[in-house]
């Protein structure tokens, strides 16, 4: 099968449950907004396109409050309007996932290119402190078993969810043999009417910070989503023990998501000296580089994350401690990935292999860098 | 016979003794209660302001999320569960500014939703400066000079959008409030009520005083149906105000165009493994 980033991302969204789906055109996200509304009819989906990406994010939280499966895609420009938004779902404990396919920036960029510069916007973005997930496919493959995966999660644990590619992931067209939609099951984390317990609490103060999910008006209860610090029953409140509790329990989030899918993979030779990093859709090219300069009897090995956050602190500190050389390959001049990888395992990496001008890398590319350094 | 009003929210009110705002609650908790309506049948949405405090303040479903987004977050809600009756209750700060564009394109898509403006003429959460409302002259602490911006008029702008149903009301007149609520819920489409009401800690130029001496109740021989006299009606402003059905009109709603009246709602719809595997394989 031919397959592109694209349209493996929206089948994953699909696959993983979708129902509603709210969006701004912008390039390169807009394939994915696109073929999903070409198939809501037949999947009985909704999709709506906004008069702006604050009304998308809000739309999609409104209906994920309702309990409806919901995403939004976008690129960079649109995800900053999305910011007070994405904070409301870390607030007021709401799923939705977020498409966010990268593009160069700053402001309009190159519009139809690609880069990975919008990193450190998704690691911080919304104001306030609150848990969230990231994840960055390499591949076409990739991006549809996460997308199931991630509409599975932003519903377990009631977190906005990233799903982090650019133009190079979407645009791209490979060939696979084939994808198993079973390999991923689509499962409800919603409580099943009969297992509702009342009075309904609808951010109760539970061990795994997890508060159980119901939808309006189930087996006749209310309830109130709010944005405010409040109580365990959503209404708001101005003191200090319930905002000291509702933090420490979101946060109590992070143990469960900490060991959720996907460690960082390892490809290569087992006790290399050099080992390219890669994220999202640098996979392609630096996997080809590996490739090549194992041909060449040379000592190299990868390490390719898909899951950025929660980062795999103990998981990256197994791969990569006491190596001679550690390089990460992304498109984006600042290192962003290198910075947070040095951050949060404390591991001294080599120079990384950047590129920003709006290009792909291909293997060419990353070897002449890495033969330029040796000099 | 009273009916019992089971919407009825007995703690306390972070509002000012004699806020408009108790009167719209009241109006509000009388339509649903006359409509029979259950507290788990309903939803109030809300952005922030004290008018946005209102879902806090009834036994109801509620969604109290960012400042000038509860349309937007209405509309999600109403797609994903168009059994639940969505109601808006907002200040014109939140609606109109905020939130303006949400405003217009919330009455554009026409989606089943009644929304409730507290509009008092300023900000009352923020203590007093200028709302989108205010009148020309206007002095406050951001607009010393006096308010020179020329002030919105959400009745003309729903109107000229072909709005279903455009009211506008006083807070003090529970009884005819609540009839304008009922009957904008029970219009198809999104429903406009703009309720003037009070500020009585921070607008100090439209008291009850004044709104009482120019306020007037629209009767039979006005005709909403006419939108040339209703644009005409929804600029009088100044020594008589006109409270009633400003505008009244009539087309598909959102839903219609997506949603068969008997199918389940969004969150009822499950995904199948068949329907995805037919996607995997128009890709060979």
């Amino acid at each position: 099968m031919l397959i592109n980033g694209a349209e493996a991302i929206s089948i994953g969204m699909i696959a993983g449950g979708i129902r509603f789906i709210s969006a701004y055109p912008m390039s390169p996200s807009t394939g994915i907004f696109t073929y999903i509304t070409g198939k809501a009819r037949k999947f009985g989906i909704v999709s709506e396109q906004a008069e702006d990406e604050i009304a998308a994010c809000n739309m999609a939280l409104g209906a994920g409050a309702a309990g409806a499966r919901a995403a939004v895609t976008t690129s960079g420009g649109g995800l900053s309007l999305m910011c007070e938004g994405i904070s409301l779902a870390g607030a007021a404990e709401i799923p939705i996932v977020i498409a966010n396919m990268q593009r160069p920036g700053p402001a309009t960029g190159f519009p139809t290119r690609t880069a990975q510069e919008d990193l450190d916007l998704v690691l911080n973005i919304g104001h306030g402190e609150f848990p969230r997930f990231i994840f960055a496919p390499g591949t076409a493959e990739e991006a549809f078993y996460t997308s199931i995966h991630a509409m599975n999660l932003a519903e377990k644990y009631q977190v906005p969810v990233f799903i982090l590619g650019d133009q190079h992931l979407v645009d791209s067209s490979i060939t696979l043999d084939k994808l198993n939609p079973n390999k991923v099951k689509c499962k409800s984390y919603m409580v099943k009417s009969g297992n509702l317990k009342k009075p309904y609490l609808r951010y109760k103060n539970t061990k795994s910070g997890v508060s159980p999910l119901a939808y309006y008006g189930q087996d006749k209860i209310t309830f109130i989503v709010d944005s405010h610090v409040h109580t365990e029953d959503g209404h708001i409140s101005e003191d200090s023990d319930v905002a000291n509790k509702l933090a420490e329990k979101r946060f109590r989030k992070l143990d469960g998501m900490k060991k959720e899918l996907y460690g960082p993979q390892y490809y290569g030779l087992q006790n290399a000296e050099t080992v390219l990093v890669s994220w999202g859709s640098t996979y392609g090219a630096v996997r080809e580089t590996i490739d090549s300069l194992l041909e060449k009897k040379k000592s190299v090995a990868m390490v390719h994350y898909n899951k950025i956050w929660p980062f795999p602190v103990e998981e990256s500190i197994k791969l990569l401690k006491s190596r001679k050389d550690i390089r990460v390959v992304e498109n984006n001049y600042q290192a962003q990935f290198n910075r947070l990888l040095r951050r949060e395992t404390k591991i001294d990496t080599g120079e990384p292999v950047l590129r920003y001008d709006g290009r792909p890398f291909d293997a060419q590319f990353i070897i002449e860098k890495l033969k330029k350094r040796q000099k | 016979m009273t009916k019992e009003n089971y919407f009825h929210y007995s703690g306390e009110r972070a509002w000012c003794p004699g806020c408009g705002d108790h009167g719209i609650l009241s109006s509000v908790e009388n339509a649903l209660t006359n409509l029979k309506k259950k507290p788990y049948e309903v939803l109030m949405v809300s952005g922030i302001g004290q008018a946005a405090k209102l879902p806090h303040y009834i036994k109801a479903n509620g969604f109290d999320g960012l400042h000038g987004r509860a349309l937007p977050a209405a509309f999600g809600a109403k797609v994903a569960n168009h059994k639940l009756m969505v109601l808006v209750t907002s200040g014109d700060g939140d609606i109109y500014g905020e939130g303006g564009n949400h405003f217009i394109h919330a009455i554009r898509r026409n989606i089943d939703i009644t929304l409730i403006v507290h509009n008092n003429q300023i900000y009352g959460l923020t203590k007093g400066q200028a709302s989108p409302t205010s009148d020309l002259g206007m002095v406050t602490k951001t607009q010393p000079d006096g308010v020179f911006t020329i002030p919105f008029n959400p009745l003309q702008m729903a109107i000229t959008l072909d709005a279903v149903f455009v009211a506008r009301s006083f807070s003090k007149e529970i009884a005819f409030t609540t009839k304008l609520i009922e009957e904008g819920i029970r219009t198809p489409g999104f429903s406009l009520i703009d309720v003037l009401q009070p500020c009585v800690s921070f607008n100090h130029v439209n008291t009850y005083k004044w709104y009482s001496e120019r306020v007037y109740q629209l009767d039979n021989s006005y005709d909403p149906a006419d939108k040339s006299k209703a644009y005409q009606k929804s600029s009088e402003w100044g020594d008589k105000i006109p409270i009633g059905v400003i505008y009244k009109n009539s087309r598909k709603t959102y839903l219609d165009n997506v949603v068969k009246p008997k199918d389940p709602p969004l969150i009822k719809r499950m995904s199948s493994i068949k329907g995805v595997e037919s996607l995997i394989n128009e890709l060979y």
